[in-house]
């Protein structure tokens, strides 16, 4: 399960040492709890924690917060103006456009 | 559907505002301004406003709540900023943001929101317990837990864990808790919906109240000896509100706390019945500068 999140995490040029122990996945759902959590997650959640992203067909797709756990790490990052910002939030290509 | 002659007597706006004046409030139209409340564990209070009057939204700063702000005026949705997406802030009613306020304490503490979803009183929560200790958040519409899902992943929250869980089985989880909200489903009011004396009748009503109370008996299971409830409806009749808290108090051992926030004290004598002295501890709010609602809050009475 760590793989797949590692494999995306690592594209930033950091590393993100997430707790493999804290890690639970719910279907295609990636989410990180903290030590007092875990002590009451039981295993029919919806949700818990921080959600880290999904995977589809194969395909990573990262949550807000994930992006901002690795931004938070120096990782190589672009700053765009407050167009850009809202494009980007829109979920559209900043670069092309 | 059809209604039965009595049921055609006991509905319809005559019907409810004739209610209304027995409990001494006569009825008004009224205009709701749309409300904010800021996360202060994202941002400093005074910058998400700053940010906000850049943008040309004029704010008022809401006098009975500490984080609320009035949306005076607006060129666009004040849910569609970068602001809002990133959890500087939410929207959310200013009636609605009283409840999280109630409890005396939530810093690490076990608490469970009941009825959780779309969950603008979860984050409240998760906001006053600075995103520590743990919320257990409950809702019985799976569809609804994925805007509830949404708003805790905008607003950054890491303490929360959701279950897709009818309130009513919640002892089924095992977990003794601290705090309680119970922000239950009910009847709603005539400000926030301007179909609703057309389509509401007593029959709702009462059918509201009998789950209401369902779900006070079990939840009170779950409550430690020395926990708070905190009891809140949106809507506007005595059977979803004092009367529920009467039978509460008669018949769960459950005493009603002193509270201090918008309202006014709740009657303690409804359509001729005499309801327990501390029935007005609750508060009962009528729409005007926010829709009606209702709030108290409880604690077992240990020396029952
Ligand atoms: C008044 S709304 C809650 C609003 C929410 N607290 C907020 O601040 O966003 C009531 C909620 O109770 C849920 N509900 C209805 N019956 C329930 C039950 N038996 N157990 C748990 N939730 C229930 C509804 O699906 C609805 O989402």
């Amino acid at each position: 399960m760590m793989k797949v999140l590692e494999e995306f995490v690592s594209r930033f040029g950091v590393s993100l040492t997430l707790d493999k122990n804290l890690m639970v996945k719910k279907g295609n759902r990636y989410f990180l709890l903290n030590g007092k959590l875990k002590r009451f997650v039981g295993k029919d959640f919806f949700y818990a924690g921080i959600y880290l992203g999904k995977v589809k067909k194969g395909t990573f797709f990262p949550s807000f917060n994930l992006l901002w756990m690795i931004a938070e790490k120096n990782a190589n990052k672009i700053f765009v103006d407050t167009r850009s910002e809202w494009l980007f939030i829109c979920g559209r290509d900043v670069f092309k456009q | 559907m059809k209604c039965s002659p009595i049921q055609f007597l006991m509905s319809g706006k005559e019907f409810f505002i004739n209610r209304y004046a027995a409990l001494g409030w006569k009825y008004e139209n009224v205009e709701l301004k749309p409300a904010i409340r800021i996360n202060s564990m994202n941002v400093k209070e005074e910058e998400v406003v700053k940010r906000l009057q850049s943008l040309g939204v004029e704010l008022e700063k809401i006098s009975f709540l500490e984080k609320g702000y009035w949306v005076l005026r607006s060129e666009f949705s004040v849910g569609a900023t970068t602001e809002y997406l990133i959890g500087y802030y939410s929207t959310q009613e200013a009636a609605s943001q009283i409840p999280a306020t109630l409890f005396a304490d939530l810093k690490g503490k076990i608490v469970l929101d009941a009825c959780a979803a779309p969950g603008g009183k979860t984050v409240q929560l998760a906001d006053l317990m600075e995103n520590a200790g743990v919320i257990i958040a409950l809702d019985v519409k799976l569809r609804r837990l994925t805007a509830l899902s949404n708003q805790l992943e905008r607003c950054h929250i890491k303490n929360a864990i959701v279950y897709n869980l009818d309130a009513r089985q919640v002892s089924k989880l095992k977990i003794k808790f601290d705090c309680i909200l119970l922000d239950v489903p009910c009847s709603g009011n005539f400000a926030t919906d301007k179909n609703w004396f057309k389509q509401r009748t007593i029959k709702d009503v009462e059918k509201n109240a009998k789950l209401q109370k369902e779900i006070l008996a079990e939840t009170i299971k779950v409550l430690k000896d020395d926990g708070e409830i905190v009891y809140s409806t949106c809507s506007l009749e005595p059977e979803e509100n004092e009367l529920n808290i009467d039978w509460a108090i008669k018949s769960l051992g459950l005493r009603v706390e002193r509270i201090n926030c918008y309202g006014e004290p709740s009657p303690t004598k409804i359509f001729g019945k005499k309801l327990d002295n501390q029935i007005k501890n609750c508060r009962r709010i009528w729409p005007g500068k926010t829709q009606g609602f209702f709030v108290c809050k409880l604690k077992k009475d240990v020396s029952v």
